[in-house]
């Protein structure tokens, strides 16, 4: 696909779902779900299947649309900017790990299910760490914390067999894999620790060099880190419409220097990050070797802004800021729940650091090839 | 008693341990409650053990049901009730510092005698003083209360009162003069949150807690001798009121801050916690136990400042607002970061003393708004401090 219908197509799709979304995730809608009171997130992932965002990124011999990374990039800036709850980051992350990493029968048997919403997964919060043994016998043990609902058809799991690391793709099966959820701050979205007694592999990948781990790591950063400023932004522009309405001292708030510069500091810092997630999506889609850095890097970076932008338009805010009513609590929670998918940006940085380290040490310019 | 001890510190902390230690065997202490509702059981067993050795209200005047504590000791107080990791006595908070240091300075010997002395056997007020459009810019207050013979008919809403829904009285900004300048309009009232027309809606907070409230008012009368200073002089009594938020009520609060971060880091080398090994985050937290022990030293300079009646009080008690819950709220993430992906589940209980790393953050987010929120603390110090030009 040339660069420029690429950019059409998604142009086009963007506007939908951000209409669709604009319907289904208005913010009452979100509020009445976060609270337990409708089942926003099986609609939204039928319409999600009706309207093909479940196979944005993968390609179309799965059924998918092909747009890859600039797609996924697109839709979760889109779901992170209405609060959209459901399985979205593990199911599409797994879908693009398989994509990549799996034998294509594997992926021909999972993948159009994917795009036709029948299978999501389960995914370890954060992959490469705490394998479980993989004997004759199958797969037994409790996983650290995994993404994932009760409502998951298949799981990836961090394995060791016969001493080698990799990750086994466990059809979940009620005799074999019992599901206990976690109770999370961020009710938008699903988590909870499996424990499998003899569930048996559909597939094991192997992960000797650590590929699939990255390849894992890389797709829910992406997904994470466009969700991160896509709800940066929202947050931030809905305080600026809150501050023009609210009126303190005879005057409107937006009028107030001091907020005007704190609101502008905020836009600026999501542009920041939005343009750091433009570069490790590009490099992503152009196969760059540097791409895994800048998706570390734009991750962590955006994990951190957005925790600091909503916990600000908390304060913007006052008093119904602090409410359970108003949207900015569950930004809030949903930034703080997302610093920890993938890997803490500690974790993020320090990888990166390696993976320049690597290329400065080979005479390579990291910098000088990214545009 | 332990507070015949007082004037011997080594005996009087000996006393109060020794009280402190027993009392950590209950239930009450040991269990964290679960909810709002257990919170307001909790506290009123709290104050009920501390009533029982004398512990209530100690610093109030003897004829008020006090003992004439002295600050230091309030201090002492304070500093074995949170080492021992023993209850706060959150919800009251407005019965303990802003009823005394209001009726004490403009009440009549009426209201003190018919409203002090009940605060140690467990009276919780609420403070009804933001509107919906009057937050920050509180002498905007509209609530009308109209004179009607030996009442006044009081008709409005309130928002964001703390402990509302438990409260048996109110102490309420109502506007008497609507044509007079806003300050000069607003006089200041006692109400019982049970008389007709006085109606609660619990809000729910972002840490989940249903711990303020909204008060509707439709036609509700209060006695012309619910009063507090002369009519269309209220404002100056909630200067008086607002006043008191600084005391020893936040000395105590900030004093836990010190220990959920001991606590944390300790379990942490239990646990070979992982964020150990991460210098980063090493470097991090001990930047904020200093700041935290900075904020200690403050702490106690502007405590006896106050005790002093010297102008340095003013100068430092906008400052220390502002690091005080600035320095909550950073260690509540800091704890939230460093606990991983765990933190993320609802853990533990839900008062002062949780260990939920994220109940901590999120509850710490509440304390920069309230009572004046920190921007209107930056105003303080560049308008008033620092001698700035409004605008
Ligand atoms: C946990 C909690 C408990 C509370 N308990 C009580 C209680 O018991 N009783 C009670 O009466 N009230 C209570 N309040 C209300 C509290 O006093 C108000 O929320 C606070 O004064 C801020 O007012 P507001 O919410 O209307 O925010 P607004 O005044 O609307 O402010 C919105 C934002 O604008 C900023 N801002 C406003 N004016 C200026 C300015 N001039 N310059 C720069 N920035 C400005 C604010 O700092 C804030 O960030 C409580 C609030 C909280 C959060």
């Amino acid at each position: 696909m040339s660069e420029d219908t690429l950019e059409e197509d998604l142009m086009a799709l963007s506007e939908g779902i951000d209409s669709a979304l604009a319907e289904m995730c208005e913010a009452r809608i979100v509020h009445t779900y976060f609270d337990g009171g409708n089942e926003l997130d099986e609609t939204l992932w039928q319409c999600a299947a009706e309207l093909g965002w479940l196979g944005i990124g993968l390609p179309e011999e799965y059924d998918g649309l092909g747009l890859g990374a600039p797609g996924l990039d697109l839709l979760f800036r889109a779901l992170g900017s209405f609060m959209a709850p459901g399985a979205f980051i593990p199911t599409l992350s797994a879908a693009q790990w398989l994509a990549e990493s799996a034998a294509p029968e594997v992926c021909q048997t999972l993948l159009p299910e994917v795009v036709a919403g029948a299978c999501t997964f389960a995914v370890p919060l954060v992959p490469g760490t705490a394998p479980l043994q993989l004997e004759g016998s199958g797969l037994s043990g409790r996983p650290p914390l995994m993404l994932g609902s009760r409502s998951a058809t298949t799981a990836i799991v961090a394995i060791e067999q016969a001493g080698k690391p990799g990750y086994a793709i466990v059809p979940l099966a009620a005799a074999t894999a019992s599901f206990t959820p976690t109770e999370i701050w961020d009710s938008t979205r699903m988590a909870g620790k499996y424990e499998f007694s003899g569930a048996s592999p559909l597939a094991v990948v192997d992960d000797a060099d650590g590929a699939a781990t990255a390849c894992l790591r890389r797709w829910l950063a992406l997904a994470t880190a466009a969700d991160c400023v896509g709800g940066a932004r929202a947050i931030t522009f809905k305080t600026v419409d809150y501050l023009k309405e609210r009126s303190q001292f005879g005057r409107s708030l937006a009028s107030l220097q001091a907020l005007k510069h704190r609101i502008a500091g905020l836009l600026t810092r999501v542009i920041q990050d939005e343009a750091l997630l433009d570069q490790a999506v590009a490099s992503l889609a152009g196969s760059e070797p540097s791409a895994d850095m800048w998706m570390n890097m734009a991750k962590a970076s955006a994990g951190d802004m957005f925790a600091a932008v909503a916990e600000d338009c908390v304060q913007l805010h006052g008093g119904v800021g602090f409410t359970w009513e108003f949207d900015c609590h569950i930004y809030l929670k949903r930034a703080l729940f997302n610093r920890e998918i993938a890997a803490s940006s500690s974790v993020l940085r320090d990888l990166a650091a390696s993976q320049f380290a690597l290329s400065a040490r080979s005479g390579a310019s990291t910098a000088e090839l990214a545009l | 008693m332990i507070l015949d001890k007082v004037d011997d510190e080594a005996a009087f902390r000996g006393a109060l341990r020794e009280w402190l230690a027993e009392i950590m065997q209950a239930d009450e202490a040991r269990l964290p409650p679960k909810n709002a509702k257990q919170f307001n059981t909790n506290q009123l067993w709290w104050m009920a053990e501390r009533n029982k050795v004398g512990l209530g209200t100690p610093h109030w005047p003897k004829e008020y049901g006090g003992s004439d504590l002295s600050l230091r000791g309030q201090v002492i107080i304070a500093e074995e009730v949170t080492r021992a990791r023993a209850p706060s006595l959150g919800q009251f908070t407005i019965s303990l510092n802003h009823i005394p240091a209001t009726l004490m300075k403009w009440g009549t010997e009426e209201q003190k005698k018919k409203y002090l002395p009940p605060v140690s056997q467990g009276t919780i007020w609420c403070q009804g003083f933001s509107e919906p459009n009057a937050g920050s810019d509180l002498a905007s207050v509209r609530t009308r209360a109209v004179r009607d013979g030996d009442h006044y008919v009081v008709n409005g809403q309130k928002i964001w009162s703390s402990y509302s829904m438990y409260a048996k009285h109110c102490i309420l900004l109502t506007r008497t003069d609507p044509d007079a300048p806003k300050h000069k309009g607003i006089s200041f009232f006692l109400m019982d949150m049970d008389t007709p027309g006085v109606e609660v809606r619990p809000l729910r907070q972002a840490n989940g807690l249903d711990k303020f409230g909204e008060i509707f008012l439709t036609d509700v009368r209060i006695p012309v001798e619910n009063m507090v200073g002369p009519e269309n002089e209220g404002w100056a009594v909630a200067q008086t009121t607002l006043s008191s938020e600084r005391g020893i009520n936040s000395f105590e609060r900030h004093e836990r801050v010190r220990y959920l971060m001991e606590d944390f880091y300790a379990a942490s080398l239990q646990s070979d916690a992982a964020w150990l090994k991460d210098t980063a985050m090493q470097r991090e937290f001990m930047q904020l136990f200093a700041e935290v022990q900075g904020c200690r030293r403050l702490m106690r300079k502007l405590l006896r400042a106050t005790i002093e009646k010297s102008p340095i009080a003013a100068q430092v008690t906008p400052h220390v607002k502002m690091i005080n819950t600035d320095l909550r709220a950073q260690v509540g993430d800091f704890l939230t970061r460093a606990s991983g992906p765990e933190a993320q589940g609802i853990v533990a209980g839900f008062d002062e003393l949780s260990t939920d790393p994220m109940f901590t953050y999120l509850t710490a987010l509440g304390g920069r708004i309230a009572g004046g929120s920190n921007e209107i603390m930056r105003n303080i110090i560049a308008e008033r401090i620092l001698q700035m030009p409004k605008g």
